[in-house]
């Protein structure tokens, strides 16, 4: 598995025991890493259809795409589905697991 | 006998002549959807975004979980308001009804969504399982379990359907595939009626 040690809900802002007005270090040093990967894993429960209609709603996806991504995730147990800024990958992972799929970050390896 | 499905010109979907065992089905989902006391379908419902940073981990729950919540127990709300025509009608002689309002249709589909992940994650279904028909045979909580899997995954597909049709009827979308995992071929096929759904 990638690197997550720097990894925090970026909605949390600064950490809940720096001062007020005070930003951390760490929060400009995640922003600058490098991407993240949203991968999404298989679940034997979920119906093919949900999956890819999820897909389509979250990402915007192209039928085609989101079939296809679908697919990847059953025959080979998960797909890297979105990779781009922490935030918005934080915000995708928030509305799978919203929809209950199974859905994980990792940050991409230098 | 068997049930009808139409849908009206306001987008509402209607199901008639529901027999009473797929009724009960049906009225079970809000109470199904609890997973209070069963680790395994509360970690189902609340995921972590990591496998191994236990402090991301816990800043998630404590950030992103009272919200997840929420939207659960709003489609709950949603489908317990619904199923209160098919709680008075479902023992008439003519079958139960259930009308899903347009706009109430994806809280549907992610009630039910709720309820197979919970019954998945509890009895511990793997696709080894979810293929295995015997187990719809075997005594015990699992082969109930799995046949509301079944039963349950039929409607939602159904919905999933519908949910793609152009306002006022039309061909479905190409979002399902002849690879889908669930199939019709159930004691609760649905006749259709009306314009263009069929």
């Amino acid at each position: 598995m990638s690197d997550t040690r720097n990894w925090k809900p970026a909605r949390s802002g600064a950490s809940a025991t720096a001062e007020p007005g005070v930003i951390e270090e760490a929060e400009t040093r995640t922003s600058l890493a490098s991407p993240w990967k949203v991968i999404v894993h298989d679940d034997p429960i979920t119906l093919m259809p949900f999956v890819t209609m999820t897909l389509q709603k979250v990402f915007g996806y192209a039928t085609a795409k989101a079939q296809r991504l679908m697919m990847e995730v059953h025959t080979q147990g998960r797909s890297v589905v979105w990779t781009g800024a922490r935030e918005q990958a934080e915000l995708y992972v928030f509305k799978l697991h919203a929809a209950q799929l199974r859905a994980t970050l990792e940050q991409v390896e230098d | 006998m068997q049930p009808i499905m139409a849908r009206r010109p306001d987008g509402t979907l209607s199901m008639m002549c529901l027999p009473p065992e797929f009724s009960a089905f049906l009225l079970e989902i809000p109470s199904l959807m609890d997973a209070d006391d069963r680790p395994e379908a509360q970690s189902r419902l609340y995921p972590h975004p990591t496998a191994d940073d236990d402090e991301a981990n816990a800043e998630w729950e404590r950030m992103m979980h009272p919200d997840l919540f929420h939207l659960i127990a709003a489609a709950r709300d949603i489908v317990v308001a619904d199923l209160k025509l098919l709680r008075r009608t479902r023992k008439l002689p003519t079958g139960g009804q259930l009308n899903i309002p347009a706009d109430h249709c994806n809280a549907w589909i992610s009630a039910i969504q709720t309820v197979r992940s919970v019954l998945g994650a509890t009895h511990g279904f793997d696709a080894e399982d979810m293929e295995d028909i015997s187990i719809l045979s075997e005594p015990g909580e699992r082969s109930g379990a799995m046949m509301r899997l079944h039963v349950l995954g039929d409607v939602q597909g159904l919905l999933i359907s519908e949910s793609q049709l152009e306002p006022g009827g039309g061909s479905p979308d190409d979002a399902a595939t002849d690879d889908d995992e669930y199939d019709d071929d159930d004691d609760f096929d649905f006749d259709w009626i009306g314009d263009g759904t069929g």
